[in-house]
């Protein structure tokens, strides 16, 4: 199945449940107008386009931009990895000791580059977020580093 | 005259040594992201707000419209010496400032930029500075039904000129809206699709929407094409422009900065729509439309003169009814929101060391700009050699603390992430974000004004008829539907019959 019909069933979905969601709500009256009125109406209206969207899917009409090969997937599941690891571990780790393995592990294994580079981008980085935290009082989760740093 | 007095006003905001270094700074980093591909101007705009947060409301806006109307002079860099458009509105530009380039005539193109930006962009500030005072104060008599009637009109237009099918237009606007009804309704104060989960009460924040949709979904593309940077080897020369180049460009800078502050007043409009437009209309009126595609001048002329007057024309509907047509000018809208300061018709005499302060720093903005594109484009070509798995990450981290810092909330980082991966998917079937971005910050005002219009003529919908603004506006709303219905009929009709003539 093409990626914009999947696309299409999947907003036609949400159509479906935001109308449910509305009735929900309570519609009112178009006098006073509930707060599931718009949603509903919003709903309606998804619901009407997405399957418009799908018709011209399964005609062939949708095509999406360009599609990646295999080696493009990997690094953009790399990508979002690690920056799922960023929001996991920042509040543990601190903001210093993540920004560092976000470099580390973005440059040597998403880049693949040596390990000269990629630490001293990596230290870079830990200095520029260091000043940045510093000089906006940002005050950026310390974690394990808490006692030595602010 | 108000308009010479608020100026004068303006000058005397803008004129103070932290304004200009925020004018200054504003026009750098835009030029800055107008060369780099892969980084555009809403995307930076987006990482730049939590910065403007310690700033004086003026000095950050004034930095934050300096990144928006430098990123038009800086694309033209990139699109004349690689062929590469920095950012989309110099897309046009690539066709001729390409071919000049390869021609030896690199020198003449980027100076014609320059100077089209530059007389356009300062065009672009006239009509603001002298159109923007009347409109709000005819705006001051608008009501909630003229309000909805706006919105409406704007958020049609954008879906309408902002997406290449106008289905995929619609179902963004119609998804923009929904994300702004997560949280407590403004009127019945009612929870609404939050499924128990607290910080969903307070509503989703815009700038991790706008950080996940701009940000991380433009990372997340270029990783995944393993984007390289090329260096440079072409001859610049000298950049400089003859009597002869002058002659040629002159009534193209001049139609450009007209088409192109007309389309940016219009919502949705904004600077590619203006630079698109401008080079259709340049080779319609040449007496050599022949030359177009081999190196016209008039070709590089027009449309950068247009995408810096669109850039320009769009702060009018911001600034004068507080309705952004745009996804950059409507993360300025929210900038504007988070210091207090709500945009719209009252503006300019509540707050006019904001709007004449803005409209001052564009004046030296432009002048700033072409002393920064004019002597210093060598530098700007070097910029392209920062190779792009450095700037890749620092903009992940620019993401991430950016959000952070703006309610150090972790659950922010997640909505971002989770917003950058839908904004990649969007991209890969060819949604655009920007009509998404605009629903979600006219949302709010559009379902109020909806609601209250209704509460006011006790349901019927024949209000919206019944004021002359709101009646126009709908009016021309339902004839667009309608030509588009039309259009679509007879496209249908066209390939049945081409089908039976084939079978």
């Amino acid at each position: 199945m093409p990626g914009s019909a999947v696309m299409g069933i999947t907003l036609l979905g949400l159509g479906v449940f935001v109308c449910y969601q509305g009735l929900e709500l309570a519609l009112g009256k178009p006098s006073s107008p509930g707060p599931g009125f718009v949603p509903f109406g919003l709903g309606l209206f998804l619901t009407i386009l997405s399957a418009l969207y799908l018709s011209q899917s399964f005609r062939g009409r949708e095509k999406g931009n360009d599609r990646g090969d295999g080696s493009g997937s990997r690094r953009l599941i790399m990508a979002v990895g690690v920056i799922c690891f960023y929001a996991l571990a920042v509040t543990w780790l601190g903001y210093l000791l993540t920004t560092f393995f976000l470099f580390a592990i973005w440059l040597s294994l998403i880049e693949r580059k040596d390990w000269v580079q990629t630490f001293s981008l990596a230290c870079a980085a830990c200095g520029a977020v260091y000043l940045f935290n510093t000089l906006f009082s940002v005050q950026l989760p310390a974690g394990l580093l808490r006692g030595f740093i602010r | 005259m108000e308009q010479i007095s608020g100026l004068l006003y303006g000058f005397s905001v803008a004129l103070t040594w932290s304004n200009l270094f925020f004018c200054f700074l504003g026009a750098l980093v835009g030029t800055l992201v107008g060369v780099l591909p892969g980084l555009g101007p809403a995307a930076t705009v987006a990482l730049l707000l939590p910065i403007t947060f310690k700033l004086e409301p003026v000095s950050g806006i004034i930095m934050l419209a300096g990144i928006f109307y430098g990123a038009m002079y800086g694309g033209s860099t990139t699109s004349i010496l690689l062929n590469i458009p920095g950012e989309a509105a110099s897309v046009v530009t690539c066709i001729d400032g390409y071919q000049m380039a390869k021609k030896g005539r690199a020198g003449p193109a980027l100076a014609i930029a320059a100077f089209g930006s530059f007389i356009a962009g300062t065009i672009g500030v006239v009509g603001v500075n002298f159109l923007a005072p009347p409109l709000a104060d005819f705006a001051v008599r608008f009501g909630p039904p003229e309000y909805f009637a706006l919105t409406l009109f704007g958020l049609f237009l954008a879906a309408y000129l902002a997406s290449t099918s106008l289905v995929k237009g619609l179902i963004m606007v119609i998804l923009g809206l929904l994300l702004c009804m997560i949280g407590i309704d403004p009127i019945a104060g009612i929870p609404r699709f939050s499924f128990g989960v607290l910080p969903l009460q307070e509503g989703l924040d815009f700038i991790p929407l706008a950080m996940g949709l701009f940000g991380i979904a433009e990372i997340l593309i270029n990783t995944e094409r393993a984007m390289k940077t090329e260096l440079i080897t072409r001859r610049v020369g000298r950049i400089w422009i003859s009597l002869q180049d002058w002659a040629e460009a002159k009534w193209a800078i001049l139609r450009g900065s007209v088409i192109g502050f007309l389309v940016g007043i219009l919502p949705g409009g904004g600077a590619v729509i203006g630079s698109l437009i401008s080079y259709a209309v340049e080779k319609r009126v040449s007496k050599n439309p022949e030359k177009f595609g081999k190196g016209a001048i008039e070709g590089v002329a027009g449309p950068e003169a247009a995408n810096n007057s669109a850039a320009t024309g769009s702060f009018i509907p911001l600034l004068t009814l507080g309705i952004p047509g745009n996804a950059t000018i409507a993360m300025i809208f929210a900038a504007l929101m988070i210091h207090g300061v709500t945009p719209g018709p009252l503006l300019i005499t509540e707050k006019p060391e904001i709007f004449w302060g803005v409209v001052a720093s564009m004046y030296i903005g432009n002048g700033v700009l072409l002393l920064l594109n004019l002597p210093l484009v060598g530098m700007w070509v070097q910029v392209l050699r920062v190779p792009y798995f450095v700037l890749a990450p620092f903009v992940v981290l620019l993401c991430i603390v950016g959000v952070y810092s703006t309610r150090t909330n972790v659950f922010d980082i997640w909505v971002m992430i989770i917003f950058g991966v839908i904004g990649y998917i969007f991209r890969k079937l060819a949604f655009e974000p920007g009509p998404l971005l605009l629903a979600f910050v006219l949302g709010t005002i559009s379902e109020r004004a909806f609601r209250q219009s209704l509460l006011m003529s006790k349901g019927s919908p024949l209000i919206f008829f019944e004021r002359p603004v709101s009646a126009v506006l709908m009016v021309v709303l339902i004839i667009l539907i309608g030509m588009q219905i039309a259009f679509l009929f007879r496209k249908k009709s066209q390939s049945i019959n081409q089908f039976r003539g084939g079978g």
